[in-house]
């Protein structure tokens, strides 16, 4: 701990804490452009200038660690001019094309310039004209013309994603961003240059123009692309379209990044991929009357004592909380043993970084916390293979897929719904329409889909995090957990012929 | 009491006939022009509004006939009725970043405060001086492009301020000079 002074209040902090992060804590502002607190520092914008005591030129804030005494000022009229005058020249030759940049509502030069702005420019050179709309591959644009140079991009591919696939050409008034000979971006960290360009000179082509930032809402999720678990903000607009998704702090699992693949994940998520309704060889119903039929279906198994001939495939993406009530259900409820699924353990156990960075091999956001289920409730999971087995032995009557969301196990899919007859009755959780249209002759019932999921997932790591949920993109999905306990009422009310031979009673 | 009831029941005709007066009175009157009359002969005359009336939109366009808008959804801020509808795109022209592919306006919602107008930062967006609408169905009511900047009542006189001359406009440029034309 070390006791600090920002404008005469004395503060405690962690000592060495740099003094933007220390000031942001604190309530207290400090502008800056170059420096990221994921990032190495640049001391290249001279935005985050302060006075401190005993000094009599102004310093840089992103290069000063708190030390016990240190005395600084922001608010004195010597730094307010100077950030002023620091502002007019990044804008020297700024194009200020806010109508057309998809930053605007969350750039860096807007939200200074209404803060600290002179409103009066003093400038009467011509603008230096550079090229605009530069393609950088097959996620980026880059605007020349907009960028401030801060480097905040440039150490990115530098210091994290390692490709050095960014630097600053030419000198003076004509520096510009660029790669080496032009040559496109092609790995998979991006978009995370977009994120951190403080100005809107990087902009992600999948958002280029879609919609104003200042009409989104956000939500918190945790990212089901991999076993990683990157915690992430789910960017939408009233709950009926998701735009894109953006990383959240944790220093645990992400830091401040996250991968290409799983941003795109989303799409999953949105109207046009999604099962609407529920549907049984092509013919559309309401969930609640597909949920009678399958509960009709069960009953007459578990009332002749058939339970061996159901089955039950279940995706390592559900959450912990969807696996228990699936557990207590069929397995404690109505003693069902027959569950199978992907072979886990084996993906577990080759789980690896695949590039060192976030982005793993195990495409299942909660392979680890599937296992612990299983064991917590005992029970044997079979592989795809014997399920298919089964199937061709018609040893399986009834089958219950907790389908995947992505069409991640494409191959098991394809086999399962090959090996599935006339006299196997199967049901599809899912929320996905081209999962339930790869299994035509099941009965398909809407679940939500991952980012609208409520629950926790417990990633390669064994940490469990927190998914929030708060987001419905249409009212007939029902998430796992309502439908089961739809089922079970279902379930438990009288079949219409017992129901008759009650009333003749 | 009662007597007096029935007097002025049986003598009804005495206030029949009064209104009866007052009808002749000012249809004499307006027949020769005594009072000044409310209704015109419309469609034959019209009314003449204010300069600052405002009517059915008008999207500007540049000389070369493309449109103004930039598609920066600012209109679609600012519109309190939420009836603004912009879907952005890359613009065929390489000289141009982007463009409304689609913009739309559901008059029906639209309240004619003007905001949209106000807020726009490239003169892509003006009240016109229409009043005559009316529509068999509600869904004829969401105008778009084509409607808004080529409707053959602009005589295509409308071109947005900003492509008129290359120097930067004066702030005292008289919108309504726009709207007599039309
Ligand atoms: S492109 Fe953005 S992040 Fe990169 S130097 Fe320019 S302003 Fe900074
Ligand atoms: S590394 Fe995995 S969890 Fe993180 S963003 Fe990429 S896909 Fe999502
Ligand atoms: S006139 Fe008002 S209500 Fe109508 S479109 Fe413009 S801003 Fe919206
Ligand atoms: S009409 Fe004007 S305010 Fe509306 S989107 Fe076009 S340029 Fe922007
Ligand atoms: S933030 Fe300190 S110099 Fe840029």
């Amino acid at each position: 701990m070390a006791k600090i002074t920002i404008n005469g209040k004395e503060f405690d902090v962690d000592a060495g804490k740099n003094l933007v992060d220390a000031a942001e804590e604190n309530g207290i502002e400090i502008p800056h452009y170059c420096y990221h607190p994921g990032l190495s520092i640049a001391g290249q914008c001279r935005m985050c200038v302060v006075e401190q005591e005993g000094n009599p030129k102004l310093q840089i804030a992103c290069n000063m660690r708190c030390s016990e005494g240190l005395k600084v000022r922001t608010d004195t009229e010597k730094v307010q001019e100077a950030v002023k005058w620091n502002l007019e020249f990044h804008l020297i030759n700024h194009p200020i094309d806010c109508p057309i940049c998809d930053q605007a509502g969350e750039c860096g030069l807007q939200d200074y310039y209404m803060k600290y702005g002179k409103y009066q420019s003093e400038m009467r050179e011509e603008k230096v004209l550079k090229e605009k709309a530069v393609d950088l591959g097959e996620k980026i644009v880059l605007d020349k013309e907009r960028c401030i140079l801060c480097g905040r991009c440039v150490r990115f591919t530098q210091e994290i994603s390692k490709t050095a696939a960014l630097g600053i050409y030419n000198r003076g008034d004509r520096s510009v961003i660029g790669t080496v000979n032009d040559e496109p971006m092609t790995d998979n960290y991006q978009v995370n240059t977009v994120d951190i360009c403080p100005v809107g000179a990087l902009t992600s082509k999948d958002f280029r123009f879609e919609q104003r930032v200042w009409f989104l809402d956000e939500v918190e999720s945790i990212c089901g692309g991999c076993s990683k678990g990157c915690n992430i903000f789910v960017h939408h607009k009233s709950g009926k379209h998701i735009y894109r998704l953006k990383p959240r702090y944790n220093s645990q699992v992400n830091e401040h990044w996250m991968c290409d693949i799983g941003r795109d994940t989303y799409k999953n998520s949105n109207y046009d991929r999604r099962l609407t309704q529920a549907r049984l060889g092509g013919i559309e119903m309401p969930t609640a009357e597909a949920i009678q039929i399958w509960a009709a279906d069960l009953k007459t198994l578990v009332a002749m004592e058939q339970t061996d001939e159901i089955g039950i495939w279940l995706s390592p993406e559900l959450t912990n909380e969807e696996l228990e009530s699936v557990f207590k259900l069929f397995a404690k409820e109505w003693g069902i043993s027959k569950f199978f699924s992907e072979n886990v353990s084996a993906i577990v156990a080759q789980d690896e970084a695949i590039d060192g960075l976030l982005y793993r091999k195990d495409h299942y956001p909660n392979s680890a916390g599937f296992l612990q289920a299983t064991k917590t409730y005992k029970i044997k999971l079979d592989s795809t293979d014997s399920l298919v087995d089964q199937l061709d032995k018609t040893k399986i009557r009834h089958l219950i897929i907790f389908g995947p969301e992505a069409d991640r196990a494409k191959t098991d899919n394809s086999r399962i719904a090959n090996a599935l007859t006339h006299q196997t009755f199967s049901v599809l959780v899912t929320a996905q329409l081209s999962v339930a249209e790869s299994f035509p002759q099941a009965l398909g019932i809407p679940s939500l889909s991952h980012l609208e999921k409520s629950g926790s997932l417990t990633n390669h790591a064994g940490l469990t995090q927190e998914m929030k949920g708060g987001l419905k993109m249409f009212r007939e999905a029902l998430s796992t957990q309502d439908i089961l306990a739809k089922l079970e009422e279902e379930y438990r009310k009288p079949l219409d012929s017992d129901r008759k031979l009650e009333a003749r009673l | 009491m009662k007597l007096l009831d029935s007097l002025t029941r049986r003598f009804y005709f005495v206030t029949a006939l009064k209104g009866l007066v007052m009808t002749g009175r000012h249809f004499i009157f307006n027949l020769v022009g005594i009072t000044k009359r409310h209704t015109i002969q419309y469609p034959e005359q019209r009314r003449k509004y204010s300069n600052r009336f405002m009517g059915i939109h008008v999207l500007t366009k540049k000389p070369n006939n493309e449109i103004a808008c930039t598609a920066c959804m600012l209109c679609a801020t600012n519109c309190p009725a939420e009836c603004i509808h912009i879907v952005a795109a890359e613009s065929p022209n390489p000289k141009v970043e982007k463009y409304p592919a689609v913009y739309e306006i559901d008059l029906m919602r639209c309240v004619f405060c003007g905001f949209c107008e106000e807020a726009c930062p490239v003169d892509a967006i003006r009240m016109g001086r229409d009043y005559e609408y009316a529509e068999l169905s509600e869904r004829n009511f969401v105008v778009g492009i084509e409607y808004l900047m080529s409707r053959p009542a602009l005589k295509g006189r409308n071109v947005s301020i900003y492509h008129e001359t290359d120097k930067v406009v004066k702030s005292d440029f008289q919108v309504s000079d726009f709207k007599k034309a039309s």
